[in-house]
């Protein structure tokens, strides 16, 4: 999204009798629009948003145009080298310490985080077992397992209604994480509450890898209030294989749309509480979850600096 | 093995064949999976038993007894985590042994207590060895072959237990749900829940979460959720992901069960175990609705061992090879719940606590057939 305003940016001219630092903001604010009728806004990308938006705002006035453009885009090039790459390959680092020899493993869905400390823990000779839940309908991890395998780590598969079958052998539990809420809940891919709960009842540590600029402000209590809504059409695949090419719809349900009385819910994420998470491994540390809101006063400060 | 059971049961059998043609006809469905499910497997085994008994002559009533424990043990063997089979034989085991005291008692109060065996109520009583031979002493007075129309009976009261199971559970329904409420169940694949839901149905408007529980019943499931829809209730189906997500609106768990274990846990179909535990999280109540003839009086003391591991060809294709050569793939058929995260077995003879089903099981299994 980031090197999309970049671009916009580039080819913006600020129309006459405005100057870039008002005009520019609500210039944006109608691509922002056009992505939020794609799809609601991440957390990450509100985030984002949010620091360019300032970032344009502070411009001083008597900038020139070309000058303001050229030190954006490259406020925008710093900001995705640290908020995004530089803080992933910290949490990767500080993360695969958590790792130790003849562990065993467990995540949930596919984080980009999670899968390169494994990577990077087993880079190191590490010698471990990663067992990878999954869910129906979007199968993210059959893409991780596959990429974990085929970098020579021992991988288990199982969809989630295993996971009381294997919990018992699990010593670590690493999740990835769409958003870290301001009371220290997790808003991540559904199915990740079952996965942390389930191990906290059994006294296995949940560590959640965050990068700081996936925690928000907002405050939730459970997943339904606030949630995002993914097509029930997604549910009537019963195939183990997401993609389109081999469907086998449902036989049951062809005709659901024209039963009264039924309806399929199909959301995509849940809140995990605060209790079930033992640590938040970010690039600012390793924290508990009631330090969210600790983190957050921070940058805000920082901005207003 | 077999052979020799075979030729011992032929003992007492002699002129009839046919019944040992029906055993291994039954034997051989249970091992290909012909017939499944508590519910049937049951019924098969119960109908099976009066087959049995009634070709059965016997001198004696404990070589019918050492004959049923065989029998059951057989049964056992071909399909061990089939549970119905061994709590069928050992409800009629039970039954037998049930007659028999009745009867000795009956008759020591005819002769008084001045029979020539004592009631010995001492703590010797465990340890004496002649203690055995009193009782047999005992039993040959009656050889037993007059009870022959009484266990008949009897398995056909079991019979008739079975059959109307749906019904005088599904009759506490009312009782358990209140209007207006949701809520959740893990289990499509159980006639107990549907019936339950059902029945509920024509007193109370509620609405239901279904889960899918992939890969083993999604079909089924969705086919659960189609009739419910069509009986009126407001049904939802939802992946089994999102039962955490939920679980904040829901006002009850109902699971079915495939076997109650004594402890007050059951074994269930999986994806179970994980709601429950959900549930408790919420402190939502889960009611289990099962058949007292689901009622196992096995302890779960190893737990993989009740669990059975299905085709992982249902969680990973087997075209796909990368993921057949180098990933280990596991789908487990079945979930152990831990009798902490159930609140109420509804059952046909009423609602119990987990903590209370041990008592259950001494009531209908008689604790020497535990182990047959």
């Amino acid at each position: 999204m980031l090197l999309v305003f970049k671009s916009v940016i580039r080819d913006y001219d600020t129309p006459s009798g405005t100057t870039l630092s008002r005009n520019l903001t609500a210039y944006l604010s109608h691509q922002i629009d056009y992505l939020v009728t794609a799809r609601p806004l991440s957390v990450s990308m509100g985030n984002a948003i949010r620091w360019l938006k300032r970032e344009i705002s502070i411009i001083n006035i008597d900038t020139s145009d070309t000058v303001a453009k050229r030190e954006l885009q490259s406020l925008i090039d710093t900001f995705i080298k640290e908020k995004i790459e530089a803080s992933g390959q910290v949490i990767v680092q500080s993360a695969a310490q958590n790792i130790n020899d003849g562990d065993v493993l467990l995540t949930f869905a596919r984080s980009e985080v999670v899968k390169q400390t494994f990577v990077e823990a087993h880079s190191q000779g590490k010698q471990f077992r990663v067992i990878v839940v999954d869910s129906r309908p979007l199968h993210e991890g059959k893409k991780l397992v596959s990429e974990l395998a085929s970098e020579g780590i021992k991988c288990t598969y199982i969809l989630i209604n295993a996971l009381s079958y294997v919990m018992s052998d699990v010593t670590t539990v690493f999740l990835g994480a769409h958003a870290m809420f301001a009371n220290g809940l997790l808003y991540s891919r559904v199915g990740s509450a079952l996965v942390a709960t389930s191990a906290k009842s059994r006294n296995i540590p949940v560590l959640v890898l965050c990068e700081s600029i996936k925690f928000s402000d907002r405050v939730q209590f459970d997943a339904v209030t606030l949630n995002e809504l993914s097509s029930p059409d997604a549910l009537l695949n019963i195939s183990i294989n997401s993609n389109s090419r081999n469907d086998t719809l449902s036989p049951a349900l062809r005709d659901w749309r024209d039963v009264a009385n039924l309806n399929i819910l199909n959301v995509l994420y849940d809140l995990t509480p605060a209790e079930a998470i033992k640590k938040i491994v970010s690039e600012v540390g390793n924290l508990p979850p009631s330090s969210v809101p600790v983190i957050l006063r921070e940058y805000k400060s920082d901005y207003n600096a | 093995m077999s052979d020799l059971t075979l030729k011992t049961l032929t003992h007492h059998h002699k002129s009839d064949k046919d019944i040992f043609f029906q055993i291994d006809t039954f034997i051989s469905q249970l091992k290909r999976r012909q017939i499944t499910g508590s519910n049937d497997v049951g019924m098969a085994t119960a109908h099976l038993l009066v087959r049995f008994v009634s070709a059965a002559r016997w001198t004696h009533i404990d070589s019918l007894i050492s004959d049923l424990r065989l029998l059951g043990k057989r049964l056992i063997a071909a399909q061990p985590r089939e549970f119905a089979c061994g709590n069928m034989v050992r409800r009629v085991l039970a039954l037998i042994r049930e007659e028999i005291h009745g009867n000795n008692e009956n008759g020591i109060d005819n002769k008084g207590l001045s029979s020539s065996s004592p009631l010995i109520t001492s703590m010797f009583n465990l340890l004496s060895t002649e203690d055995k031979s009193i009782e047999t002493a005992n039993n040959e007075k009656k050889t037993g072959r007059d009870l022959k129309p009484y266990i008949i009976e009897g398995i056909q009261e079991l019979i008739e237990e079975i059959r109307n199971i749906e019904d005088s559970i599904a009759g506490m329904s009312v009782e358990m749900i209140h209007e207006n409420e949701v809520l959740l169940t893990p289990s499509p694949n159980s006639k107990t829940v549907l019936e339950f839901l059902r029945r509920a149905s024509q007193k109370r408007k509620f609405s239901v979460l279904v889960t899918e529980s992939f890969p083993n019943e999604t079909e089924i499931a969705h086919a659960f959720a189609k009739k419910l829809a069509k009986a009126g209730i407001e049904t939802v189906i939802i992946p089994d992901s999102s039962v955490y997500a939920v679980m904040s609106r829901v006002g009850k768990v109902i699971v079915g069960a495939r076997t109650v274990l004594a402890n007050g846990g059951c074994i269930s179909a999986s994806g179970i175990a994980l709601a429950c535990e959900a549930a408790k999280n919420h402190k939502t109540p889960v009611l289990a609705v099962t058949g007292v003839y689901k009622l196992s009086p096995l302890y779960p003391f190893d737990v993989e061992s009740l669990i059975e591991v299905g085709n992982t060809g249902k969680v990973v294709d087997f075209s796909d090879k990368d993921m057949v050569e180098n990933v280990e793939v596991m789908n487990p058929t079945y979930d152990y719940v831990a009798p902490e995260n159930i609140d109420i077995y509804v059952t046909n003879i009423g609602g119990y606590s987990p903590s209370f089903i041990y008592r259950l099981v001494l009531d209908h299994y008689s604790s020497e057939d535990n182990k047959l």
